[in-house]
């Protein structure tokens, strides 16, 4: 199945055209389970690249969940090599290994009976680091996964929310900065909402961290999402196609790749541009602290229906209408009604447009990090840069064309 | 950050990985099976032939043994023979009135009606573990010996301590055994929309048969070891060799007594647990 | 009734029963501590391997199908009369609370939090002592107090035998049964007995509180 994907143009756009560097190289990795005929992974090769998430995804029991256990040893491998960073780890010390590896698990794993900050500090007391620097990185991490450490630090894990153990869960993967990632659906068992919150989360991080990550979901619309690059799994792991999420919807190698991505390809590419992508629109904005009768000034100066009116801290508040101004007897803070469809910025155009629809006001606030006004995101915005897309995607498909030497009219 | 999968130095030395590594576990299908056989014929036959054998070597061992005239007279057969009746007796009677009593008491306290009153008995239940059997049996026997009206002499005030003793634990099994099959009833009756009468007969019944042979496994047990006791009461039994044996320093009756006893009381476990296995419905 | 006014109040009979009660202690501590190395051990040996688990948990519950009197006495012959028969019969009786509920307080540990523990390169004997036996010690603390509760009972019968302990006061008692004064000698060494399995019991209470950690505590 790989050569399918050796013998495609846009899959050798993808892999060779943006880095060189190869951080895990899986060699005819096969795994056979006593008792079974066929083998659960049967002869998977697969280059991951240097600071990408690459995805495996496929329908249950493809063997992916296996595939990733086998690059930290955890399943060990009947034959075939791992070579991560240049060098053959199939027979070292899986221990060794595995402290050089970041683990994060669906069900999170986290060790019941002793406190967050120790859970964290796991690899670093494995790896013999003093106190202080254990200390310190374990704080740090907490901060970085938006769990104040002051706050968290001494609590134990049944303490926790279910997105609050996965946060710590990440920070604990991290906790020695490990070069690679493996991550075995990791946001599976969390509430949806908390989940596109924690996915967004992930990939800012992401975007500073630079890790290598393999990521196993079995939720197309997820690989989609996260993925640099995915590689659709069959059974046995057979490769059915490994490229971009672009390359996948638009030019499936297959049928199976075509049924697995299912129906709806075109909503699925609202997944693959995210909110900051998109220039957003400016609205009327007022300030809390700003006087009730600039404000009105304002508004009645413009053509807009309503006024975003933000906090100090330029968060946004209210939306404020002509009579919500022009009434005295009520605060500010209190007229009007409540701001919802918040996105951020590492959010996808499908996540904005769900807010849309939620929010029912037919646009979405941009929001950054720390939750202040940026912009404002409306449908027209989505569906213009879905014409984009489409007209782009054209473009790339005559490029391809060109560059598939079979196609190529001999001059 | 460090990319090199080397390992650095550690503290802490790892076991060789070969033999965590290539583990290849064992083979599910034809073995498997053939083991299974084997398996089940140990249980059916290991524990009566391993008995057999014990006895025989008690046997040889007593008949190599020069016996003085004391050990002679304790040791023959019909001084043994009679006791084991005696010990046999015991356990059965104080194990069958032990159930007539328990067991529907069980059942009527797991009624809806009087179940809040059950978690007090199965907590005195509990407490009455604190209680040393020696001292139990002792003070209900005294119990019995000292009231005027009943007979003091002959198996009757040890039967009713041996019930007296073996009432609690048997309440308490019977109440935790019943309180899981019914909550387990009611999710599944009511989810069916049966009458409850119905739901009584058709699976609260069924259901609580396994509960109820363990029962009579556990007080028979349980009897088998306290009658040993008996003699101490009057009440006779294989207990009175082992004791014999120790008070008159001779190692043949001591040994003969105490394995006899222990050979006794296995071969009821033994039996008592073909029983359950066999009369509990399949399926459960 | 003459227990609190004469019985309790003769000095010889309190300095009898406190012996007495320390003597208790002893046979129930050493077999129980004992029960607590071997049974740790075997439990672990059961729950790793598939094979030994079923043998092991039977032979240890065909240890407490074993009437007391009969261990006690067979015991006899080979290490004497006094203490050690017992303790080394009690030994045995201890074992299946501890074996079993080591066995099942290790499966009851969340499979996903070993395989994270491993997923981050502890290795089996750190996973052991750090991971499995913490987060399965409240189980296996439950599976060490019935073992001390059936202790402190069965080592009143050891006084049958020529063994120490409150058995004797019972058995002094029995002797006498029913002359006068043998309800107290009843009375007697069970109560004390039961007062030393309710401070046991207590003793087990302070220890899970200081050993069970915050995070798994009920």
């Amino acid at each position: 199945m790989s050569d399918q994907t050796n013998g495609d143009p846009l899959a050798r756009l993808g892999t060779d055209a943006e880095t060189g560097e190869t951080m895990i190289e899986l060699q005819e990795l096969t795994k056979r389970f006593p008792g079974q005929e066929t083998p659960a992974v049967d002869r998977l090769s697969l280059s991951i690249p240097k600071g990408e998430i690459v995805v495996f995804v496929g329908p249950s029991g493809c063997g992916k969940t296996t595939s990733l256990k086998m690059i930290n040893r955890i399943i060990e491998p009947s034959s075939g090599h791992i070579i991560i960073d240049g060098e053959d780890v199939t027979d070292i010390d899986p221990n060794h290994l595995r402290r050089r590896i970041g683990y994060v698990i669906q069900q999170i794993g986290l060790f019941p009976h002793i406190r967050i900050a120790e859970n964290v500090a796991t690899v670093p007391h494995l790896l013999g680091w003093d106190k202080d620097r254990t200390r310190e990185r374990v704080d740090e991490l907490l901060d970085v996964v938006g769990l104040p450490p002051e706050q968290y630090r001494e609590r134990f894990p049944k303490e926790l929310s279910g997105g609050q153990r996965q946060r710590v869960g990440g920070a604990r993967a991290l906790a020695a900065d490990p070069p690679v990632l493996l991550m075995d659906e990791p946001f599976g068992a969390i509430a949806p909402i908390t989940r596109t919150r924690l996915q967004n989360e992930f990939l800012r991080l992401q975007t500073e961290l630079q890790k290598t990550i393999c990521f196993v979901t079995h939720d197309i619309d997820e690989a989609i999402k996260m993925g640099d690059r995915i590689a659709i799994l069959q059974e046995g792991s057979r490769v059915a196609q490994f490229a971009t999420p672009e390359e996948i919807l638009t030019h499936p190698a297959n049928d199976f790749v075509e049924d697995f991505v299912g129906t709806g390809a075109t909503l699925k590419r609202l997944k693959l541009t995210r909110v900051k992508e998109v220039e957003p629109t400016e609205a009327l904005t007022g300030r809390v602290d700003e006087d009730r009768e600039t404000l009105r000034q304002r508004f009645d100066a413009s053509d807009w229906t309503a006024m975003l009116l933000l906090d100090r801290e330029n968060k946004p508040l209210r939306w404020l209408r002509g009579p919500d101004l022009r009434q005295q007897d009520r605060p500010l803070e209190k007229a009007g009604v409540r701001t919802r469809a918040l996105v951020e910025p590492q959010a996808t155009l499908s996540d904005a447009l769900e807010e849309m629809l939620l929010g029912a006001a037919g646009v979405a606030i941009v929001v950054d990090r720390r939750g202040a006004y940026r912009g404002l995101l409306d449908i027209d915005a989505i569906i213009t840069s879905i014409q984009t897309m489409k007209d782009a995607q054209a473009e790339y498909y005559r490029a391809a064309k060109l560059a598939d030497p079979e196609d190529e009219v001999p001059a | 950050m460090s990319t090199s999968l080397t390992p650095p130095d550690s503290s802490d030395r790892v076991v060789p990985t070969d033999a965590e590594r290539r583990q290849t576990a064992r083979d599910e299908d034809a073995a498997g099976v053939r083991r299974a056989r084997r398996a089940s014929l140990v249980r059916y036959l290991g524990m009566p032939l391993f008995l057999a054998l014990v006895l025989l070597g008690l046997f040889l061992w007593v008949g190599t043994q020069e016996l003085d005239s004391i050990e002679a007279r304790t040791l023959t057969a019909e001084n043994l023979l009679g006791q084991t009746r005696q010990h046999i007796t015991l356990t059965l009677y104080s194990t069958f009135f032990v159930l007539l009593l328990a067991v529907p008491l069980g059942i009527l306290a797991t009624r809806p009606r009087l179940r809040r009153y059950a978690p007090v008995i199965i907590g005195l239940g509990n407490a009455g573990q604190a209680i040393p059997s020696l001292g139990l049996l002792a003070l209900l026997f005294y119990l019995f010996r000292t009231q005027p009206a009943l007979p003091s002499t002959g198996p009757f005030p040890v039967v009713v301590s041996l019930v007296g003793y073996s009432f609690l634990p048997i309440l308490r099994n019977t109440m935790v055994g019943l309180d899981q099959v019914d909550r387990f009833v009611l999710e599944a009756g009511k989810g069916m929309g049966m009458s409850n009468r119905k739901v009584l007969r058709s699976i609260e019944l069924p259901l609580a048969v396994p509960v109820v042979l363990a029962g009579v496994r556990t007080a028979l047990v349980l009897n088998v070891g306290t009658a040993a006791l008996a003699f101490l009461f009057g009440g006779g039994g294989l207990g009175e060799t082992i004791f014999a044996g120790f008070q008159l320093r001779r190692t043949p009756v001591l040994i003969t007594g105490a394995i006899l006893v222990a050979v006794l009381a296995l071969l009821v476990d033994y039996l008592a647990g073909l029983i359950e296995e066999k009369l509990t419905p399949k399926g459960l | 009734m003459t227990f609190f006014t004469e019985y309790l109040a003769d000095p010889r009979t309190r300095d009898a029963l406190f012996e007495q009660t320390l003597e208790h202690i002893y046979l129930t501590a050493v077999p129980v501590g004992m029960a607590v190395v071997i049974g740790l051990f075997l439990g672990i040996l059961a729950h790793r391997s598939p094979q030994l688990r079923s043998p092991i948990l039977s032979v240890v519950s065909t240890f407490l199908t074993i009437p007391s009197l009969a261990l006690f006495a067979i015991l006899i012959p080979i290490v004497g009369i006094g203490a050690t028969p017992a303790i080394i019969a009690l030994t045995l009786y201890a074992l299946l609370p501890i074996v079993r509920n080591t066995v099942s307080g290790l499966f009851s540990v969340d499979r996903a939090v070993v395989e994270s523990a491993k997923g981050m390169g502890m290795s089996a004997t750190m996973r052991l002592w750090k991971i499995e036996l913490p987060n399965a010690w409240p189980v296996m603390l439950a599976g060490v107090r019935v073992a001390t509760l059936l202790t402190i009972g069965i080592a009143a019968i050891a006084a049958l035998v020529g063994g120490p302990g409150l058995g004797q006061e019972i058995f002094t008692g029995i002797r006498r049964i029913p002359a006068t004064g043998s309800l107290e000698s009843l009375l007697g060494g069970t109560l004390f007995i039961v007062i030393l399995a309710v401070l046991f019991d207590l003793f087990y209470l302070a220890i899970g509180r200081l050993t069970i950690p915050r995070g798994i505590r009920e």
